[in-house]
């Protein structure tokens, strides 16, 4: 199987990155199984930083090279087989997709809140991780038949529909992370297959100026029930008082509102209006998100609020790397994923430990490498054979570097926290699988790019 | 598709990518370089946590080592990293473990969940609290626990995280209401406080001496506390002990206090007041006894009477008893608040009459039963009589013509003498220093009410609101008070026996009896002997203090406790009663001060031996009638008990203490 001729076709550059990043990132895993307890710390303190690594719980770092060899299976199939042939697939593919989200919804395995996972055997895996790439690849055909026709509204409506139906489905899990991922694949293919710049700007600013509008809603109405919750409150502690005090109680006659009768009325309108605005914010959860979704959505802006529950994630991260430095704290020496206080340090929050244990100089490395993958990426894009290659190279380059941005983003508190992976290096093995086929198919069209006929 | 567009497309693609890789780097460069020192700090205070140990507060004994005030270890449960999605967990477990526990006894798990959930929100949901809470502080939530309930929540660990076990020294109280309000209470620092011993390196919910010993020898009783540095896990899990500085416990102090004595005192000052009250004296709820040594001023019982059981301060007073506590005003130490001393001011002005040379020792007169308009208080008079025997009867007429011979300033003088009228500078708090009538404290008195009055009566005309009525009766009151300004003949003779304005604490009534008994040395009366470390070096000894000497001769003070001898020998003594059959020969005067619309306020002076005096004792019963009825049998009680007690060397032992209580 293995050809000489088409691995030195390879885009070698992107390839050697992709490696060293993995290596990278089992590193960064081995780090972020370290916990201390009493006596695993008792142990620790004095072996020197070699004899270190020997004590390291290996469960994830074992698992994850198992991932990455599957992975790299993969991304081989992916580079052997055509894109064109795998393009034609399309139709089938896109039900297929369909198929698996809505199976999750009814078989699904729930963690962390969310209907994510299909257990098959001993393994589980993340239908909506997959959807990604695959949604990339139907697009692509789909646009690929409409070249030409995107330039008006009218033109992008069934795009839409297409990417819409898997989107709602998946937002239904809920992930609301691989949601966005695929709106922002749609956008960045959109832009590629050929719509207006200006479209495209003029549909996102809608959709901020629309999402804007919701949180401003739901503000206004939590707001205003807390605000008639408290009035309520202490006008029933005032009255209280006044039924024990009695008359004798000389406040009674300053002030207007201690008589009882004017006092009950106003109570009971109060108590009339908290009723209807209550309703209405329960009314606006049933039909958007709910509270707690929405507050762990806008925590990042101000996470200190709520330390200890929406704003603890972020916080903690944003101590972690803050406290990292420029050259950091040294490896396996964090103390916030050591001491635990880092939560999912392995998965989605390991650029916070790579931020504290790395420091600056840590995480410009690992930035740069991505961005060294995303360049050759670009590359590849220019130099794709026909539309569809263009299409599926952009959709690829697309959601990598949004999935990078939104989770290093998450991280350092300037995104919100939607439980996006980093890609190729956080633990899991559908994220693993699902990127390197995605490169694969990006090699692919590199080999087969303009002038060599293969 | 055209191959420039495309490029051109795609480097606009590369452009935005760059674009947002440079926000990044911004806000990591802002965060990891910038900031660095800020979120280092966050990173440490969130992993190293610092206890602290509080220090076992130092006893107190007796002046033969009995200890009155002590201390015993209990375990305490806190939680701390509260708001954690395990706490909900975490307190239904705890509400079960705690199940029958003194704190909770009888409570059901749903209302002990409910009754720690109430603490935890009191801290995490108060909004002013919550700014200076961090969550790694530790809420207490039940103290006093089980050692088998503490081993349970120690194998349960694992499963019981952010839940902290602490060894706490507490207050404890052996002997009950022993010397109860005299050592005081402690309780958590307030706001106040915490300004006011800003420097001092106390905290919020520290304990502080509120009252009593506990208050004025705070400084030496505290202790140092400790502090442990131990690194902990995200859920509060100690990981590692970095370190322990131990507390060092505070000094003891050794009173001059017998608490056998004292035990004696509380007891019969109870049972006096039990007795005026079967004697139809209802108001008679309240009292207070002093036992001093005459040559030094130690202070040998000391007590206020109703007390209270100290225990219900420990660990925080609930509501009910502090309802209570004060209902009864039981906090307040009665030996030094000030009460007219009626006759026992006598003394005084027969001080000031010998030493101004108005009369001699034998000087005599007729008691007819009157002086110009006033009566004594025995109808028909005693006769022929003089200062000594005036004494022993008690004889108003005698003391009222001394009173007009000497005056009041002489009085105010010898009464500032013998130390009253102004604080003993005893080592308690709230000490009061009463009031020495006089011409001049007259006059300041009543000024202040004719100003108040003048400004009444300048509004009412103002106004031009008034009736004619009111300023007219504004106008009498007016000229009531200027009649009031000047001192009149009326005031010496109330003066003079006593009366009038003249407000003394039993304190410095027993003071003043030892001076005139020990020769006319004023000491400085005192509690506390000696303070002690820990590990029994003497920190500090505190010897007897002369405040003065008084500015009598040694024959004056003669023919005084001449007199006052006579009090307790028969036919006439007024104390005669009183003493009649003891073993030794005592000294006596007894006080009736009259009280305004109230039974008399029940007062004694006595001492013991009357040759070689060694206690003075002062008891006063407010509103007891006579104070040869009521106070005077619980002055020979407690005489008698320190005579018995020097003779027979018994230690008071706990049991005995409580059964006595009364």
């Amino acid at each position: 199987m293995f050809n000489k001729r088409l691995y030195k076709s390879l885009d070698h550059t992107l390839l050697g990155t992709t490696i060293i990043l993995i290596f990278f990132s089992l590193i960064m895993i081995g780090s972020a199984s370290l916990e201390y307890t009493p006596s695993s710390l008792q142990q620790f303190e004095n072996l020197n930083i070699f004899l270190r690594l020997l004590h390291l719980d290996y469960t994830y770092f074992n698992k994850q090279i198992l991932w990455i060899f599957l992975g790299f299976g993969f991304m081989a199939l992916m580079v052997y087989v055509p894109y064109e042939d795998i393009i034609k697939q399309a139709r089938f593919l896109y039900v297929l997709n369909l198929f698996m989200l809505i199976m999750v919804l009814f078989i699904g395995h729930t963690a962390l809140g969310a209907q994510r996972w299909i257990q098959i055997g001993p393994l589980t895996f993340q239908p909506s991780e997959f959807a990604k790439l695959l949604i990339i690849i139907t697009f692509a055909a789909f646009l690929a038949k409409r070249e030409g026709r995107l330039n008006g509204w009218l033109g992008l409506g069934p795009c839409f529909l297409y990417v819409g139906l898997p989107f709602i489905v998946i937002l239904k899990q809920p992930d609301l992370g691989t949601s966005l991922v695929l709106i922002a694949i749609m956008f960045g293919m959109l832009f590629f297959a050929g719509a207006k710049p200006a479209h495209l700007l003029a549909l996102l600013g809608i959709g901020i100026i629309f999402i804007t509008g919701i949180f401003m809603v739901h503000t206004y109405l939590h707001q205003t029930q807390d605000n008639l919750e408290k009035q309520i409150l202490t006008m029933q502690s005032k009255e209280k008082i006044i039924s024990q005090v009695g008359g004798k109680d000389e406040a009674k006659e300053k002030n207007a509102l201690s008589r009882p009768e004017a006092y009950s009325t106003k109570l009971i309108a109060l108590k009339e209006k908290y009723r209807a605005i209550s309703e209405y914010h329960q009314l606006f959860h049933r039909y958007t998100l709910k509270e707690y979704q929405m507050n762990r959505l806008i925590i990042f802006l101000n996470p200190q609020k709520d330390i200890l529950g929406a704003g603890y994630h972020i916080w903690q991260s944003l101590i972690a790397v803050g406290s990292g430095g420029l050259a950091g704290k040294g490896f396996l020496e964090g103390t916030q994923s050591h001491f635990t206080f880092l939560p999912i340090r392995h998965t989605d929050f390991i650029f916070s430990v790579v931020g504290e244990e790395l420091g600056f100089l840590g995480a410009l490395f690992l930035l740069s490498l991505y961005f060294i993958i995303l360049y050759r990426g670009t590359k590849i894009i220019i130099h794709a054979r026909d539309n569809e290659g263009v299409l599926l190279a952009g959709g690829i380059v697309t959601m990598f570097a949004f999935h990078v941005f939104v989770n290093v983003g998450m991280t350092i508190g300037i995104m919100p926290v939607t439980g996006i992976p980093l890609p190729l290096f956080s633990y899991g093995g559908s994220n693993i699988i699902m990127n390197l086929a995605a490169l694969g198919l990006l090699l692919n069209i590199y080999t087969r790019r303009k002038k060599i006929i293969f | 598709m055209e191959k420039k567009e495309l490029e051109k497309k795609t480097r606009l693609f590369l452009a935005l990518i760059l674009g947002a890789w440079i926000i990044l780097f911004l806000r990591l460069g802002f965060l990891q370089l910038v900031k660095t020192d800020e979120y280092r700090t966050l990173a440490r205070q969130n992993h190293l946590r610092l206890t602290r140990l509080s220090a076992p507060r130092g006893e107190i004994f007796d002046r033969n080592g009995v200890r009155i005030v002590s201390n015993r270890p209990v375990y305490t449960i806190s939680l701390t990293n509260l708001g954690l999605k395990e706490s909900a967990q975490v307190v239904n477990y705890l509400a079960e473990l705690l199940q029958g526990e003194k704190s909770f006894q009888g409570k059901t798990k749903e209302q002990i969940k409910a009754e720690i959930q109430a603490k935890i929100n009191k801290f995490t949901k108060n909004k002013d609290v919550k700014e200076k809470f961090s969550p790694g502080e530790p809420i207490k939530i039940a103290r006093d626990i089980t050692p088998q309930t503490i081993f349970k929540i120690e194998e349960l660990r694992y499963q019981l995280p952010g839940v902290v076990v602490d060894v706490e020294p507490e207050r404890q109280y052996p002997y009950g209401d022993l010397l109860v309000p005299v050592v005081g209470y402690i309780g958590e620092i307030n706001e106040l406080e915490l300004t006011a011993h800003k420097d001092e390196g106390y905290y919020l919910k520290d304990l502080i001496g509120k009252e009593g010993l506990e208050k004025f020898y705070e400084a030496y009783l505290r202790g140092t506390p400790g502090a442990r540095q131990v690194e902990v896990d995200a859920l509060g899990r100690p990981v590692r002990d970095l370190g322990i500085k131990e507390a060092v416990p505070g000094n003891n102090l050794f009173l001059t206090i017998d608490a056998r004595l004292q035990r004696l005192t509380q007891d019969a000052l109870a049972q006096g007041i039990k007795r005026a009250l079967t004697a139809g004296y209802f108001e008679a709820r309240a009292g207070a006894a002093v036992a001093l040594s005459v040559y030094s001023g130690e202070i040998l019982a000391l007590v206020s009477y109703p007390a209270y059981d100290p225990n219900i301060f420990v660990g925080g007073i609930r509501e009910k008893d502090w309802i209570e506590v004060n209902k009864n005003k039981a906090l307040i130490n009665r030996a030094l608040s000030r009460y007219p001393p009626g006759s026992t001011f006598k003394m005084v002005t027969a001080t000031a009459a010998l030493e101004s040379k108005k009369i001699t020792g034998t000087y005599a007169l007729n008691c007819t039963g009157y002086y110009k308009y006033k009566k004594d208080w025995k109808p028909g008079g005693h006769g022929l009589i003089d200062l000594r025997k005036a004494f022993q009867v008690s004889c108003d007429v005698f003391f009222w013509t001394l009173g007009v011979f000497t005056g009041p300033e002489k009085m105010a003088y010898y009464a500032r003498e013998y130390g009253l009228g102004e604080k003993t500078g005893v080592d308690l708090p709230g000490e009061e220093a009463g009031r020495v009538p006089n011409p001049a404290q007259k006059y300041e008195k009543w000024q202040k009410e004719l100003v108040r009055i003048q400004k009444e009566i300048d509004d009412l005309k103002q106004g031009n609101q008034g009736s004619r009525g009111k300023l007219a009766d504004l106008e009498q009151k007016k000229s009531k008070i200027e009649w009031e300004l000047k001192w009149r003949e009326y005031d010496t003779l109330d003066m003079a026996i006593g009366q009038g304005d003249n407000y003394y604490s039993p304190l410095q009534l027993a003071n003043y009896l030892a001076a005139i008994i020990n020769g006319g040395t004023v000491y400085h009366p005192y509690l506390v002997k000696k303070i002690v470390t820990p590990d029994g070096k003497i920190l500090q000894k505190i010897d007897s203090q002369e405040v003065r000497k008084v500015n009598a001769s040694p024959q004056t003070l003669k023919i005084i406790r001449e007199g006052l001898h006579l009090v307790t020998l028969p036919p006439a003594g007024t104390a005669a009663g009183i003493f009649a059959g003891t073993s030794y020969k005592a000294g006596a005067k007894t006080g009736t001060a009259e009280v305004h619309g109230h039974d008399n306020h029940a007062l004694i002076l006595a001492f013991a031996p009357y040759e070689k005096p060694e206690i003075a004792v002062a008891v006063i019963i407010e509103y007891g009638g006579k104070g040869s009825g009521v106070a005077g049998p619980v002055a020979r009680q407690i005489l008698d008990g320190y005579f018995d007690l020097a003779k027979t060397k018994l230690a008071l032992s706990p049991k005995e203490a409580g059964q006595s209580r009364d």
